[in-house]
């Protein structure tokens, strides 16, 4: 069964869109958008705030490398929404040059766009502009290179890593704290 | 979450959780920041499972990547495969066959259940309620049993194949199934009644580990930890795909969003798939038998020698083979039922492959490197509800036999991206009940 | 000029075109066992069946001229069915072979089934047995069971190498491929049979059971065995050693080019690749011990780095050097070399006294690049005549620079009087002061010159065995060590440079010859 938004809700966000709007496609009932990089977060923002189209949820976030089918541009971002309201999904993609991988984030938008992110840039090397710490995730900070590439090698070998020195763990409170009110505790007076 | 670089207070004390923690399921490591006991600032690392799973998967062919598949969430394997698969099925436009997709959901019920079985049971055992672990745990063996019987494996079944499954259910499934869903209905009774009105039980999970809706959705959660907090998705509803459309089950939803609704949507989803593999037991289409003529088995060898007999050694087409036990179950009375009828996709039962040259080249074709399994160029997204929430498969074909590119979305990448905001403002005690109701799985988050 | 559609789409051709070869040229493939663009046209396979409108019944393919106003169906519900009926009838006897037959893989059963077929066999009975492993030749084997009657290798032995050694013999279902009496498949094209048999019916001795086809890579070459310079593919692997006990070229194979060689190539360029992984390949550079030897005994060579051995043999060819080149110099190796030892010098180019040319491919000459030393202004020697050549330039030069594996003892005799280099890919033993191992033909880029002057383009498919190099990077390293004018080591370039001073090449370039081959300008 077909799970993409009708057709007059995809003209309205092509309406919208206008010029940035690369391309359409519809595949086994799956609607595609591909978007210029400029308006990437323009669009996600509309996606997502438009009460018709409520496109609540950022399922996936990740990187297609066409090198190995001679695309170009290099990259291609690719998210997944989806609608729990609506229940329809789309796919918008757009077109990240090698040169200059950079995208603007989604972390305004959605909370799980920080780790997706950072997956993306672990994996393939590309950056969001904005993101609040852009660091490996899956992988170990001294790895070197960006292995789901197509032209990094399946097999190959890293260097071994020193030994770490330990460092003075940094702070890690990110708002105001809020201690636990539970009544049970007011027993343990300090 | 963002770290304030800045020098911490000096009554601070810096506390790392795992990796290797006796109640760290699977292998994460969570930095936490303490006040006392109060968790004050935290921050998650995971990654100590990365294997390569997407990129290992570029290079195999479709069918050889579904053993992999099997090792994303390995405590609800069959769920994983039939998300690939689908996937795959999708790319290709093909539609399996009636009895085999209830066989599907039957198997991604048995799977469901052993995922939830294992959460509640590590969970319970972590607050110390060892019994109940072992309770779990033994009712989980009598599904751990069946599965065996059907694929061979207990744990790693690598049983749906693209295009249906790699064989028909054995003889007398149906009532060893219904023998083991009592014995689950028991032993979860058994469960409810140490644990959901425990004292201690209620105390160390209510109330803590909270999310609010809009939190736990701008965080991508999905499954039994985005039901907890009263928003009633599951992808069998809202996409019904394989015969969930047919089939009649509820959807347990919580409110508050606490350790406590999770266990409890967690114990109701098992009723729920109790039921469903009911249903599917009631309806699924019994396909006739073969009917053999004579009795005597042949092996391949004789089969072929004997298509050069003159006169033939016995009616080839009707002939029984007797196959090496590691092939049993591709006979045609084991595949004719719930494969697909594309003879590209499907490998031939092996009376063709053995007995005529159009079954061997059939099945020559589809295993040779750069041959097999060949869908078109495209992509395609699938989803399925995992035990965990929506599992999704990414696939970008290029006309190849070997996946362009595969993408899985791990249920538990997400929701532990949300563990930080759960944790915080807690104390140290309560994150081993808030990380065990999260149900996380090593395999799916870090692939 | 006919035009007619296919398809649904239109072309126009050239009259005497049929309608298979149309659709070729459309690049609608329609699938083929008996028509071969080679050979004459016969019609009895019958799956090149495609329903052409206002005509009463489905037509073959390739026995129907295109006609102007055609609308002709490939893949319509008849043709489909046809095509499975056709499918059926020559797979009833066919045996299960497919584990142990070296056309899996090649084989157009097994691609026309899954592509075309797909259907449920419904064959109950016992098959035809008839006899397999027929010894015909000396490279080729022939399985009666397999084969499909198509008759293109008794048309091949008729039409193309006009010896006639195959036939039809006995008639209905016991019809099979046999010997005429007193023959063997013993001509100079029996390779090419195996080639065009579209099953396992006739096999290579030569690649019989040494790896599956899906696990070779394949790369465009040209045979560098005669001054024909047939199209080849070197069919490759090194990731499964343990696949024909390690060898890394499994076998050759013809490429299509209309011009030179057609779909054909002779034995002598097919079976000529062992040398590549022989065991006397040299690996790495070798120098004449400075010791004096015992008396009686032959100077014993010492393996050494590259390094050294350069400077060493920059040293040597100080003095003003000869040159005596054969073997696969390639156009580029040919020009660097000539420029590394001076215009002025002699530059001598060695090959085996010729043999008659037969009607078809070969030429006689077994040398590849001729004429293109002949162009650079090499002087040719052949045979005896080199021995008195080159110990007249020994006379005049003060140390020999010898490239290529033909350097037979009797040469090695002629030079001795002055310091010798050798630049070779295989090596036994002989008087030389250094030895430096360069690559063959299939481990390195370059071009070669037919007798035609047509120069066409090989490609590297391996990596050097050991430390060898290209003769090219050979070059390149002595002139900088020398000092002369620097030589580039890459192919590319080299061939620029090559173009731009030797007239006979101006304009070329590597990009442009491709894989095609540029025409003779002479």
């Amino acid at each position: 069964m077909s799970s993409s938004p009708t057709p007059e809700l995809l003209d309205k966000l092509a309406e919208r869109l206008g010029s940035h709007l690369l391309r359409r496609d519809a595949f086994r009932g799956e609607a595609t958008v591909v978007v210029a990089p400029q308006a990437w977060l323009e669009t996600c923002r509309f996606l997502k705030e438009d009460p018709e189209l409520a496109f609540g949820l950022l399922v996936d976030l990740t990187v297609v490398d066409l090198q190995a089918l001679g695309g170009s541009p290099r990259f291609e971002l690719v998210a997944h929404l989806y609608s729990i309201r609506k229940r329809h999904r789309i796919r918008l993609k757009t077109p990240v040059p090698e040169d200059q991988a950079q995208v603007p984030s989604l972390t305004p938008l959605w909370k799980n766009a920080n780790w997706l992110e950072r997956e993306a840039w672990d994996m393939f090397g590309v950056r969001f502009l904005g993101h609040p710490e852009l660091r490996r995730i899956l992988l170990y900070p001294e790895f070197e290179g960006h292995p789901l590439r197509r032209d990094y090698p399946l097999r190959k070998r890293q260097p071994l890593v020193a030994e770490r020195d330990v460092e003075e763990p940094r702070s890690m409170v990110s708002e105001p704290v809020r201690y636990p009110v539970d009544p049970r505790f007011k027993t343990f007076g300090v | 979450m963002k770290p304030i670089p800045q020098e911490p207070p000096r009554d601070h004390m810096f506390l790392n959780m795992g990796p290797s923690h006796p109640a760290m399921h699977g292998i994460i490591k969570i930095q936490l920041e303490l006040d006392g006991e109060t968790i004050v600032g935290s921050q998650v690392e995971i990654g100590y499972l990365h294997r390569g799973f997407e990129k290992t998967c570029e290079n195999r062919t479709y069918t050889q990547v579904i053993p992999y598949t099997d090792r994303l969430n390995y405590v609800s394997p069959l769920i994983n495969e039939v998300g690939f698969c689908l996937a795959v099925e999708k790319l290709f436009g093909l539609n399996v066959t009636r009895r085999c997709q209830y066989i599907r959901v039957l198997m991604s019920e048995i799977s469901r259940i052993t995922d939830h079985l294992t959460c509640i049971g590590a969970s319970a055992m972590e607050l110390g309620a060892v019994s109940a672990f072992l309770y779990l745990i033994k009712a989980r063996e009598t599904l751990y049993d069946l599965i065996e019987e059907v694929s061979g494996a207990r744990v790693m079944p690598n049983y749906i194949r693209v295009g249906g499954l790699k064989s028909d259910l054995p003889e007398g499934f149906e009532e060893r199934t219904r023998l083991a869903m009592g014995e689950v209905r028991s032993v979860l009774d058994e469960t409810h009644r140490l644990l959901t009105r425990n004292r201690i039980f209620v105390d160390r999970l209510s109330g803590l580990g909270v999310i609010s809706a809009e939190d736990a959705v701008s965080h991508g959660f999905t499954g039994p930890c985005l039901r907890s907090t009263g928003i009633g998705y599951d992808v069998r509803q809202a996409e019904p795909y394989l015969v969930y459309d047919r089939l009649d089950f509820d959807v347990p939803v919580g409110e508050t969003g606490d350790n406590y609704d999770r266990y409890l949507v967690r114990m109701e989803e098992m009723k729920q798939s109790l039921r469903i593999i009911e249903q599917c037991l009631a309806q699924m289409p019994q396909g006739p038998y073969q009917v053999d003529l004579d009795g005597r088995e042949m092996t391949p060898s004789e089969v072929i020698e004997g298509m050069k007999a003159k006169p033939p050694l016995q009616p080839i087409r009707q002939a029984r083979i007797r196959l090496s036990p590691d092939l049993e179950g591709t006979e045609k009375r084991s595949v004719q039922d719930v494969v697909a009828d594309d003879k590209t996709v499907v490998f031939p039962p092996k009376e063709d492959t053995y007995g005529n040259i159009e079954g061997l080249m059939q099945h020559f074709k589809l295993v040779m490197y750069g041959h097999g399994i060949r869908p078109p160029r495209g992509e395609v997204y699938q989803a399925v509800e995992g035990g965990n929430g929506e599992l999704g498969f990414y696939l970008v074909s290029d006309g190849t036999d070997l996946p362009y590119r595969l993408r899985c979305r791990g249920p538990c990448f997400h929701l532990m991206s949300g563990l930080s905001t759960m944790i915080e403002g807690e104390t140290v005690a309560d994150v081993v009940p808030t990380f065990g109701s999260i149900n996380m799985i090593g395999g799916e988050l870090d692939r | 000029m006919p035009t007619l559609k296919i398809n649904g789409q239109e072309i126009t051709v050239e009259s005497g075109l049929t309608v298979i070869q149309a659709a070729d040229r459309l690049g609608v493939r329609i699938p083929r066992y008996c028509y071969h663009p080679g050979l004459s046209i016969e019609g009895n396979c019958r799956i090149c069946t495609v329903e052409i409108e206002k005509m009463p019944k489905l037509t073959t393919a390739c026995t129907t001229p295109a006609a102007d106003g055609m609308v002709v169906w490939t893949d319509s519900p008849p043709v489909d069915k046809a095509r499975k009926g056709v499918l059926e009838f020559l797979l009833l006897s066919h045996p299960l072979d497919c584990p142990v037959c070296d056309a899996a893989g090649e084989c157009d059963l097994q691609n026309y089934y899954m592509a075309y077929g797909a259907y449920q066999s419904r064959f109950a009975e016992s098959k035809l047995k008839k006899r397999k492993v027929v010894d015909i030749g000396p490279t080729v084997l022939l399985d009666n069971e397999r084969c499909i009657l198509c008759t293109r290798c008794v048309r091949f032995t008729n039409e193309v190498s006009r010896s006639g050694e195959l036939g039809l013999l006995n008639r209905g279902v016991e019809t099979e491929i046999g010997l005429f009496p007193g023959k063997k498949l013993d001509n100079l094209y029996s390779g090419c049979v195996v080639d065009i048999c579209p099953v396992g019916a006739l096999t290579d001795k030569d690649f019989r059971f040494q790896v599956r086809p899906w696990y070779l890579k394949s790369t465009p070459s040209i045979c560098p065995h005669c001054s024909r310079g047939c199209n080849i593919v070197v069919d490759w692997q090194t990731e499964r050693p343990h696949h024909g006990g390690g060898k890394r070229v499994f076998r050759l194979r013809p490429r299509h080019n209309q011009d030179v060689n057609r779909w054909w190539m002779c034995d002598i360029g097919r079976y000529g690749y062992h040398f590549v992984d022989s065991a006397h390949r040299l690996r790495e550079p070798l120098m004449a011990s400075e010791e004096e030897p015992e008396e009686g005994e032959e100077v014993p060579m010492i393996p050494t780095d590259w390094e050294r051995a350069l400077a060493k043999a920059a040293d040597l060819l100080a003095a003003k050097p000869a040159l005596v080149v054969s073997g696969d110099a390639s156009n580029e190796e040919l020009w660097a070399f000539r420029k590394l030892v001076g215009e002025e010098a002699h530059a001598l180019y060695y090959l085996p006294p010729p043999e008659p040319p037969d009607h078809l491919l070969f030429t006689g000459e077994r040398s590849p690049n001729r004429k293109g030393a002949e162009l650079m202004g090499y002087q040719i020697v052949l045979g005896k005549g080199a021995e008195t050549a080159i110990r007249e330039a020994a006379g005049e030069a003060g140390a020999l620079l010898v490239v290529g594996s033909a350097f037979s003892d009797s040469l090695q005799r002629a030079g001795s009087s002055i310091p010798i280099v050798v630049i070779t890919p295989l090596w036994k033993a002989g008087r030389a002061r250094v030895v430096l191992p360069s690559a063959v033909w299939v481990e390195k880029d370059g071009t070669f010159t037919n007798l035609d002057g047509r120069v066409q383009r090989f490609r590297k498919a391996l990596q050097p065995l050991g430390t060898a190099r290209p003769g090219l990077a050979i070059a390149s390293s002595l002139a900088e060590k020398m000092g002369r004018s620097p030589i580039s080591a890459e192919a590319g370039h080299a061939f620029a440079s090559l173009a731009a001073e030797v007239p006979a090449f101006s304009g070329m370039t590597l990009e442009a010859i491709g894989d095609g081959g540029w025409p003779a300008k002479l």
